[in-house]
């Protein structure tokens, strides 16, 4: 269910950005990759769904912020486009090793939602990782600005990785790397293990929720 | 064979974001089974937002209702996933002749030339991996200076 929440919230983070990004094309494929994110979060969510008895959008529109699960580095605000492409780089370096793993579930419908993620994921991580270079190798202001990201959003991926941590070793080692080609430092920051939401989640809620939660009966 | 028949059928559904190419071609059906006149079809969902997804499913329960097999079944098989390599040849035509690059065979990062739908010219260079639908690409020929979009090969 953690990582249904995550990719829901991170999604809604991220098309956010529909209609403001710095050019159309990168509006284009923000909006794509939050359309992944929501809709690999839909098909987690059909298949607990079927377990418990109730529908995607119950998991969605009718849980308090207290029945989240999500983790503070997918809530925290979108801030400007060098943070929203470093936290998309840090979330697809870890997902794309999350699904792999994932894809050898002994649930055959996990796995098959994992597998077919895994191949959005492994988009989302090649456009990101070209952008982290772009901006990191670019200007001095852009190297400071993603440079800034990073350190902003490090402490927080204690979170991303409590889901799996025998991910973590190849997870810093790739990132790292790619943050040296990009002529970025790898932050130090020491990683915050607690999972409490942040004061961020339940203003994004009351936004996201507010229509089915005034209008019960609306109907798609 | 009647599972023949409803695959028929099945073959008014098109996609509706690419209506050239219905839901046969796009390889989206895995099974069809039939018990007296319930139909249930099992399909394997393209890209996980993708919204065409739905409405092929809906679009689907309608058309067998029209002909005559009410109440059809629709399943979504999450496993294995799709792929392109699943877009039948006739698709793959079809898709070009509507103007978008149809998918090469699978491989992982696809850098290879891509031709120009329009002037079959391999002079092109890929604008953004992201495009007006998940399943495509942006790419601009610098033969014919048009931009053209490619379904991504996944």
């Amino acid at each position: 269910m953690r990582t249904a929440d995550n990719r829901l919230i991170l999604g809604h983070r991220i098309s956010e950005w529909c209609g403001h990004a710095p050019m159309l094309e990168e509006d284009i494929a923000l909006a794509n990759i939050a359309l992944d994110l929501i809709g690999q979060a839909s098909s987690f969510y059909t298949y607990y769904g079927k377990l418990e008895g109730k529908t995607e959008d119950y998991y969605a529109y009718r849980r308090d912020a207290g029945e989240f699960q999500c983790i503070p580095f997918v809530e925290l605000p979108r801030g400007d486009f060098a943070q929203t492409i470093a936290r998309l780089f840090l979330w697809a370096s870890f997902d794309v090793l999350y699904l792999e793993n994932l894809t050898s579930d002994s649930d055959q419908e996990i796995a098959g939602i994992a597998a077919r993620s895994l191949k959005e994921s492994k988009y989302h991580l090649r456009h990101s990782a070209e952008w982290v270079l772009r901006l990191g190798d670019g200007t001095k202001e852009s190297h400071e600005k993603i440079q800034n990201s990073f350190n902003y959003y490090w402490p927080y991926l204690g979170g991303l990785i409590s889901s799996n941590q025998s991910l973590k070793g190849l997870f810093f080692e790739n990132v790292s790397k790619h943050l040296s080609k990009a002529t970025l430092k790898t932050p130090t920051a020491e990683l915050i293990t607690s999972n409490n939401h942040s004061e961020f989640l339940e203003p994004l809620l009351a936004e996201m929720q507010f229509l089915p939660r005034k209008y019960p009966d609306a109907v798609w | 064979m009647v599972e023949e028949r409803i695959r028929e059928i099945l073959r008014e559904v098109k996609d509706p974001e690419i209506p050239v190419i219905d839901c046969v071609e796009l390889g989206v059906i895995r099974e069809i089974r039939v018990s007296g006149n319930k139909v249930s079809v099992d399909i394997t969902p393209t890209y996980s937002g993708c919204p065409a997804m739905k409405a092929i499913e809906d679009d689907i329960r309608e058309t067998l209702e029209r002909h005559g097999y009410k109440d059809a079944e629709v399943n979504l098989v999450f496993s294995p996933p799709w792929t392109t390599d699943w877009i039948s040849e006739s698709g793959r035509q079809k898709l070009k002749e509507y103007g978008i690059a149809p998918p090469d065979e699978l491989v992982q990062f696809p850098r290879k030339k891509i031709s120009c739908p329009f002037c079959d010219s391999q002079d092109t260079v890929l604008k953004s991996e992201f495009s007006g639908t998940a399943c495509k690409a942006m790419h601009y020929c610098k033969s014919c200076l048009q931009v053209f979009e490619r379904f991504k090969s996944i």
